[in-house]
């Protein structure tokens, strides 16, 4: 049973994020407004009921295979890959370049500075 | 005959995606992970090339596999579970992750949208280019959203997913980056699920990170990617 009660408490957060996205108007997916409200539960609970985890990762292990069929999709589209496949390619490598550069550059500056603090901290110690 | 067959019982494409499925994640294994055999790219070629070989509509694939799609909703919120036990990890760190993962996730959409934009692509489509970096359930919604195509996004999702794997280990040797959370916090802002599959290769840690760059920048994606594709409409 708590395979259901797992599943019971997911749909539930789902359907709460999708009312509220409805009421609210906002275009925001309700799934995801239903995971922050999990997120924030969680947090505020301290930890992890088992029944809930153990349905969580049995969903996230199969989500893989949730996702072949839009995949497939890639055959209703290949006249604007094809027509775009220069654009499209250009836009893909640079916005996939310029944000990697720059998350890794920022955390590197902050791992730096980080490891400076520790080590003064010691230093006076 | 074998027409008929197919469109009369179509939950033979419920087993064969499957199916492929699970032999593709099989042939991944064997080849120690490499990004191009990524077991959602490999088995959708398969489906594709058997939907080519039996002449069926894509419509009608997409029909026979819905099931899969009404457990997309609950598998986003799932994510709140790995994202919360990383969290607990990374509390002092909190305040530089979220603004890298705010940073990537505005530069990745807005780059492509430009590019895209200057370059001439029709508006759905640019649209649609919005959600590349963005994990796959929360694109597919996202790009309905925004008016873009759900099944490009898909697309394009595994696209920017494979490329960054195959850049990221130049671009870590040519930055002089080689600790392990800084490696998998990149790969999980700009390639999602690939890029947190990939960064297992180099720890847990690096694994652990990614998932966690990918769930942020996932969840936040989702309030400002709407906002920002305003400016391009």
């Amino acid at each position: 049973m708590s395979a259901v009660k797992g599943f019971l408490v997911l749909l539930a957060f789902q359907y709460a994020g999708e009312l509220i996205a409805y009421l609210a108007g906002l275009p925001i997916p309700g799934a995801v407004i239903g995971m922050l409200l999990l997120l924030i539960t969680l947090i505020w609970y301290g930890k992890v009921p088992d029944f809930l985890r153990s349905t969580s990762m049995a969903l996230l292990a199969v989500l893989s295979l949730l996702l072949v069929p839009p995949s497939v999709g890639l055959v209703a589209h290949l006249e604007i890959l094809q027509d775009n496949a220069l654009a499209i390619t250009t836009a893909l490598i640079f916005s996939t370049l310029l944000p990697m550069v720059l998350v890794a550059y920022m955390l590197k500056v902050a791992n730096t500075k980080n490891s400076s603090k520790k080590g003064k901290a010691e230093g006076e110690r | 005959m074998i027409n008929d067959v197919l469109t009369e019982l179509p939950l033979i494409w419920v087993v064969l995606t499957s199916g492929f499925f699970l032999a593709a994640v099989w042939l991944s294994q064997k080849a120690k992970g490499s990004p191009l055999l990524q077991p959602v790219m490999v088995s959708s070629l398969v489906v594709i090339i058997v939907l080519v070989i039996t002449d069926t509509p894509y419509v009608e694939y997409a029909d026979a596999t819905s099931i899969f799609s009404y457990f997309l909703g609950p598998a986003i919120v799932a994510l709140a579970v790995p994202l919360y036990e990383n969290l607990g990890k990374v509390k002092s760190l909190l305040n530089v992750l979220l603004l890298s993962s705010l940073m990537g996730g505005v530069i990745a959409p807005l780059s492509a949208m430009t590019i895209a934009y200057v370059m001439g692509v029709e508006l759905p489509v640019i649209l649609t280019l919005a959600t590349k970096s963005v994990t796959t359930p929360i694109a597919l919604s996202v790009a309905e959203e925004v008016g873009g195509y759900p099944s490009l996004a898909a697309v394009l999702v595994l696209l920017t997913g494979a490329i960054g794997c195959i850049m990221a280990p130049v671009v870590f040797k040519m930055m002089g980056v080689d600790d392990e959370p800084t490696k998998g916090y990149s790969l999980g802002v700009v390639s999602h699920g690939f890029g947190t599959a990939y960064a297992f290769q180099y720890g847990a840690a690096a694994g652990a990170f990614a998932g966690l760059g990918m769930g942020i920048t996932g969840a936040l994606s989702a309030f400002f990617l709407p906002l920002l594709t305003m400016l391009f409409t």
